[in-house]
């Protein structure tokens, strides 16, 4: 994880909240160094982590959680994470019998229906051990990404029909929490794509939105970071609803610095 | 003036723009953006009410019952009548605890008075219904809802719906008809 972005979500994995909701969107960049952090992080915090990881393999999330302090190898043999391949998996919908229930089933459709099986699947993973001991704190459920579900054919609203049922389950009946990504294409004619980003923000507990510069690439600085807090668990609490800051990706870490105070040009 | 006297007048100010609004009536579109969550306006409208002696239905489809109740106290929340859309809205468990008629069902059932007095139906959220019901049907059942004639004898209930901004396209137009 990023110490520097838990500084400024004011987040530790000694101390993470529940029953929250958390909305990783990118326009015109890369986003995923998010989904790196919020990873390590939850597993760091002891949490149980259903990741539903649709876009790179195992392998590659590992390499980045091994440089982030946490092996994703180790967390699955011992239970603490439940890893859906879905580059892997999507091959053992075609080659796999028609009875059987597969969390990607919808792949096997010609116009995809609803993701209830996607959602057993998340449910089944993170419903609490029978013996009643909690080995892990609070489940963690992270969806990379949301996108490539409408990519595949599924519609916006099965899609937050999914997220809706997660938010249910694991949010409010479990008491855990939710991160999933969903890219902002800027393209107005993707209708689809304005209905789900829109329909998650207004669901969402914690907004991180990062951005390619407007003036185009730069080697010191790779985007731009906004934070948008919305139902606040006080609402009276002293503290700003939005903040926006530049950063630049290094090897093993993220540095975050406030518009124009860049180490670069200071 | 002392900070509790300014506290109190700021108490005051709000209270009778609350009043102002929920004298007007009929159907009271909310519409909310990211930036500004419209939830705590709604729930504040629903207090105000609920304070007024009426009955207070509300239709809940996009948090829970508890995150919703939040913030009220006991004698509010023992006002408040609840029909739950958020735990299982498409019956995937398969329990057959769904409530009969769906949303829109229950929608005309809150007209139903048990009790004389001013009704009060809250729609958390328009946005959720228009993305699973055809726009038509719902404009033109809250359009019925909110006419004199809905409820024969008795003042038509106060709606407040809450809807999120930005709308769909296809939804602008037809929410105009609803006579904001």
């Amino acid at each position: 994880m990023f110490p520097e972005l838990n500084n400024l979500l004011n987040i530790t994995p000694d101390r993470a909240e529940q029953g929250k909701l958390t909305l990783l969107c990118d326009a015109k960049t890369d986003g995923s160094f998010l989904v790196h952090h919020f990873l390590s992080f939850y597993l760091k915090a002891n949490c149980k982590v259903c990741f539903v990881a649709l876009i790179q393999s195992f392998s590659h999330y590992n390499i980045v959680g091994q440089k982030l302090g946490v092996s994703l190898t180790l967390a699955r043999e011992r239970g603490q994470l439940v890893f859906l391949e879905g580059l892997k998996s999507s091959m053992d919908v075609f080659f796999q019998a028609n009875e059987e229930p597969h969390p990607l089933q919808f792949l096997r459709e010609a116009n995809p229906g609803n993701l209830q099986p996607l959602f057993e699947f998340v449910r089944e993973a993170l419903k609490p051990v029978d013996n009643g001991e909690a080995v892990w704190k609070c489940p963690v459920l992270l969806v990379d990404d949301l996108s490539l579900l409408l990519s595949l054919g599924v519609g916006a609203v099965a899609v937050l029909d999914f997220v809706h049922y997660c938010r249910a389950t694991v949010c409010w009946e479990l008491k855990g929490n939710m991160v999933v990504l969903v890219h902002d294409s800027g393209d107005a004619k993707d209708e689809e794509n304005d209905i789900l980003l829109n329909g998650l923000s207004h669901q969402s507990h914690l907004i991180l939105r990062t951005e390619g510069l407007a003036t185009g690439f730069c080697r010191d600085v790779h985007g731009q970071l906004r934070i948008l807090w919305r139902r606040p668990s006080q609402p009276t609490a002293q503290r700003d609803r939005s903040l926006t800051y530049q950063y630049k990706i290094q090897d093993k870490s993220v540095s975050f610095f406030a518009k124009g105070m860049s180490p670069a040009v200071l | 003036m002392t900070p509790s006297g300014g506290a109190r007048g700021e108490t005051g100010h709000k209270s009778e723009m609350l009043d102002s609004l929920l004298g007007l009536g009929g159907l009271m579109l909310l519409r909310d953006s990211v930036e500004w969550e419209g939830r705590s306006l709604l729930k504040a409208l629903i207090k105000k009410c609920a304070l007024s002696g009426g009955q207070v239905h509300i239709l809940g489809c996009e948090v829970s019952e508890e995150e919703f109740r939040e913030g009220f106290d006991s004698d509010i929340n023992n006002r408040l009548v609840y029909r739950d859309f958020f735990r299982d809205p498409l019956n995937w468990s398969k329990t057959g605890e769904a409530l009969p008629g769906g949303p829109l069902g229950a929608l005309t059932a809150m007209c139903k008075r048990t009790d004389p007095g001013p009704v009060t139906i809250a729609v958390d959220s328009l946005s959720w219904l228009l993305l699973h019901l055809p726009c038509t049907t719902l404009c033109q059942t809250l359009h019925a809802l909110s006419r004199q004639d809905s409820c024969p004898g008795e003042t038509p209930p106060l709606l407040l719906p809450l809807i999120h901004l930005p709308l769909p396209r296809n939804v602008s137009q037809f929410l105009s008809t609803l006579g904001e």
